[in-house]
């Protein structure tokens, strides 16, 4: 059933008010569908706008368009595909002032549904509009406005009104023409007095009256009453609203006419709702564009422009789209069902199925090229795996909040703040790294897979590699400068490396452990006493500590490096500087109290600076190395070797004076096989406490040295 | 094709319907020119917003028994720019053809709202 014409109103002359806010006129409708377009003029149209009604419902109001794109006047087309049947009135009113308005109506017999309109603006002759294509059946009906008199409509074309009113503005005159659909472009023009101009065309698809001579119609859910007047391209009979045309659903899967208006829209639910698979056309065009080897044009691009640019607003899927991404971009909140089905998705408690499934596995599969957003988020993923090395803007892009010259800000930022927080759960990839930086901070233990790959590295097993190799590798080579938490660790290991002296926050925080003004916790202080207790074999940097630890500790040599940085120390040919030289300095000048082996070297430098007096188990040890119960080591073997013998001439000396004697070798030879022969430990023990606690006794041994 | 006028004289409309005419048309006539003069004293121009004014114009076919409406035009109180100049508006009007026939009439409605307004004008059918 093709698109027929069925009156224009209030008459071929139109209607025009001047210097009004309002223009009404009488339309007597019998046909299923009212289209009006009202020309506004005023010297300057700022902040207006017209809204219209037909038998006092509302007019779905296309866009204003301005002729030639100036401001002093517009043009708008309103549309009904349930216009009231009989004399009634359109009513058009002007909001934001007084001007001329100038318009007429035209209603359609057998429509189905409107396509998007279209429009073209210019000063020249003729005002002229040209749809993106048409459907056989259908029928155009066009409106323009100008700042001076329509002549004529021009063949196809068939004028059903022109109203010219004056030229004192650049929307004084207003005039409506239809043309057929021809199944391709529709141009519609008219001979004007050369002026600015605007032309709006909307095409009137025919309704689809479905098998059998059927008449579908869409209405709301529940309806139960006999069908109304007017054939629509959707029943609704069956009682379900998803229900569509038996003929036009096919036709369109198919390719062979082109969806609109409610046609797209219950396309897209059923196959959101997955009640049909896209094949054919529709299927090849989505992945076409999904692939980026074809670019949506026409009404398409128009209309999703429109919508994110705000000029229109969209509804159905684009309007689910638009939410979606203003959620990722941080301008609006996700909520509702929004945020459950993404949450349902990252936490696992749902699984995408479909299409969308499909495609994404396609792409990470690499059985398909991804395109558009797929791209992006597939070079992401691919980057993070280390199968490829960021670039250019990705590469800047995470660089930037790593390297501290941006502050990641919107939905990330708040979502991330909140994960942290605790006031909501980190899932995902979120989930992950709090848990990572948690085991770091000690209040969750490792286990499992992060266990595993945080040792592993840790352990030498196994070696970073890709894009965080090299790039930790640049950054410790000097090549490029690193800031941020990675310029912290740097200056952490290069201060335990001894080529830089800590100073600030990272000073304090590595002294205040040192110096046992904190204790350290969690995962550092389990996986340290562990290290040490023997129950699990320390790596790495924990490894050199332990050894030098026990290399102090005397139960193992130093050799190698350890060695050489303890002895030329010790030699006097290097100079203990940074941390050390003041945690020591600090130590033995009281200004803090030492701890394990400083406290004990403490110890042993005040009792032979004589401030302290030996007691207890170093009493012992020192007695009993010179006592010569059991063989000293390490610096007591220094001492002994040293001490004993020039103390064992300093005696035989003195003997030799006192006898007259002058072969005091011999005597020293003999006191020292003395105090070099076992004695017991009873014997020992009160000699050794009178020896330690007699303080004259022990400067009289510095001044014979 | 002779053209009738159907004068309106100055005066205060207070607020509520009013009408003018109505008056027999020529059969070879259509167009309706209904003006009104918004520069009076008290008009239009000299009132604030809040004072509106419908004037609008009906046709009838059967000598007045039945009428019907063509069109009218909503007109408020107060000094708008008729051009790009900035030229106030002198006059309003609601220009509409009528639906062709024989012994028609036509009248002119006013509707005024907010407050009383003075006006002067006329019903033009050529």
């Amino acid at each position: 059933m093709a698109v027929t014409f069925d009156a224009v109103g209030p008459s071929s002359a139109g209607a025009s008010a001047a210097g009004a806010s309002s223009l009404t006129w009488s339309h007597t409708n019998t046909g299923n569908a009212l289209l009006a377009g009202c020309a506004v003029g005023t010297g300057n149209d700022a902040g207006m706008s017209t809204t219209a009604t037909y038998a006092a419902a509302a007019l779905t109001a296309g866009a204003i368009v301005h002729t030639n794109l100036a401001t002093t006047g517009f043009l708008r087309v309103f549309t009904t595909l349930t216009p009231a049947a009989g004399a009634n009135n359109v009513v058009v009113t002007l909001a934001g002032g007084t001007a001329d308005l100038e318009g007429g109506s035209v209603s359609v017999a057998g429509a189905g549904s409107f396509q998007t309109q279209y429009s073209a603006t210019g000063a020249a002759d003729p005002a002229t509009a040209t749809s993106a294509g048409s459907a056989s059946g259908g029928m155009i009906v066009a409106f323009a406005g100008c700042g001076n008199s329509f002549t004529s409509a021009t063949a196809p074309s068939t004028s059903r009104f022109i109203k010219n009113l004056n030229g004192n503005s650049g929307g004084g005159n207003c005039a409506g023409a239809t043309s057929p659909s021809t199944g391709s472009n529709v141009t519609t023009a008219w001979s004007i007095v050369p002026d600015s101009y605007a032309v709006i065309g909307v095409e009137v698809l025919a309704a689809d009256l479905g098998d059998g001579g059927w008449r579908f119609r869409l209405v709301p859910p529940g309806h139960s009453g006999p069908p109304n007047r007017g054939p629509v391209g959707w029943q609704a009979w069956a009682g379900t609203e998803n229900t569509t045309s038996a003929t036009t659903f096919p036709q369109v899967l198919s390719g062979s006419i082109t969806a609109a208006g409610t046609v797209v829209l219950q396309t897209g639910k059923n196959l959101l709702a997955g009640a049909s698979t896209a094949s054919g056309t529709l299927s090849r065009q989505t992945q076409k564009l999904l692939a980026a080897t074809s670019s949506p044009g026409g009404v398409l691009t128009r209309q999703a422009a429109k919508s994110f640019a705000g000029s229109s607003t969209p509804g159905g899927v684009a309007s689910f789209t638009k939410v979606v991404l203003k959620a990722f971009a941080g301008t609006v909140t996700a909520a509702g069902v929004l945020i459950r089905q993404a949450q349902k998705v990252l936490t696992g408690s749902s699984t995408p199925t479909g299409t969308v499934s499909r495609q994404a596995q396609k792409v990470l599969a690499g059985s398909t090229t991804p395109g558009g957003v797929l791209v992006v988020v597939r070079t992401v993923l691919r980057a993070f795996a280390g199968t490829i090395t960021p670039s250019g803007l990705l590469a800047r892009l995470t660089n930037k909040p790593l390297a501290g010259s941006s502050t990641p800000t919107g939905i990330l930022t708040r979502q991330t703040r909140k994960s942290f927080a605790g006031s909501s759960t980190a899932t995902g990839g979120l989930g992950v790294l709090k848990t990572v930086l948690r085991a770091f901070a000690g209040s969750v233990t490792p286990g499992g897979t992060l266990a595993r790959l945080t040792s592993k590295p840790l352990a030498g097993s196994s070696t970073p590699t890709g894009t965080l190799s090299r790039q930790t590798a640049k950054t410790f080579a000097g090549s490029s400068t690193p800031t941020g938490g990675v310029a912290l660790l740097r200056a952490f290991l290069r201060a335990f490396a001894g080529t830089i002296t800590p100073g600030g926050t990272l000073a304090r925080q590595t002294g205040k452990p040192l110096a046992g003004t904190t204790t350290p916790v969690g995962t550092l202080a389990r996986t340290t006493l562990k290290s040490f207790a023997g129950s699990s074999t320390p790596t790495g940097v924990l490894a050199r500590g332990l050894l030098a630890i026990r290399a102090f500790a005397g139960s193992v040599t130093p050799s190698g490096i350890l060695a050489r940085r303890t002895l030329k120390p010790l030699a006097g040919s290097s100079t203990p500087s940074g941390i050390l030289a003041r945690q020591t300095r600090k130590s033995f000048a009281g200004a803090s109290t030492p701890a394990g082996v400083v406290a004990a070297g403490r110890l042993v430098a005040r009792v032979f600076a004589g401030t302290v007096s030996a007691a207890g188990t170093l009493s012992r040890r020192t007695l009993k190395s010179f006592a010569g119960t059991v063989a000293p080591a390490g610096l007591a073997s220094i001492l002994a070797n040293l001490v004993a013998p020039v103390f064992a001439r300093s005696v035989a000396a003195v003997v030799a004076a006192v006898s007259g004697r002058s072969d005091h070798t011999s005597a020293a030879a003999g006191i020292s096989r003395i105090l070099a022969a076992p004695t017991s430990t009873a014997a020992a023990g009160p000699a050794a406490d009178s020896a330690a606690t007699t303080e004259p006794a022990v400067r009289g041994k510095g001044d014979i040295l | 094709m002779a053209t009738t006028t159907v004068p309106i004289p100055l005066l205060t409309l207070a607020v509520g319907t009013r009408e003018f005419g109505p008056a027999s048309v020529d059969d070879t006539t259509n167009a309706v020119t209904l003006t009104i003069d918004r520069t009076v004293a008290n008009g239009l121009n000299s009132k604030p917003a809040t004072t509106t004014l419908e004037i609008g114009v009906w046709q009838s076919d059967d000598n007045g028994a039945s009428w019907q409406f063509r069109a009218s035009a909503g007109l408020i109180g107060g000094l708008y720019p008729s051009n790009q100049a900035g030229d106030p508006y002198l006059f309003s009007d609601v220009q509409v053809d009528l639906t062709p026939g024989v012994g028609r009439r036509v009248k002119a409605v006013t509707e005024t709202a907010g407050s009383s307004v003075a006006v002067s004008g006329s019903l033009v059918i050529a």
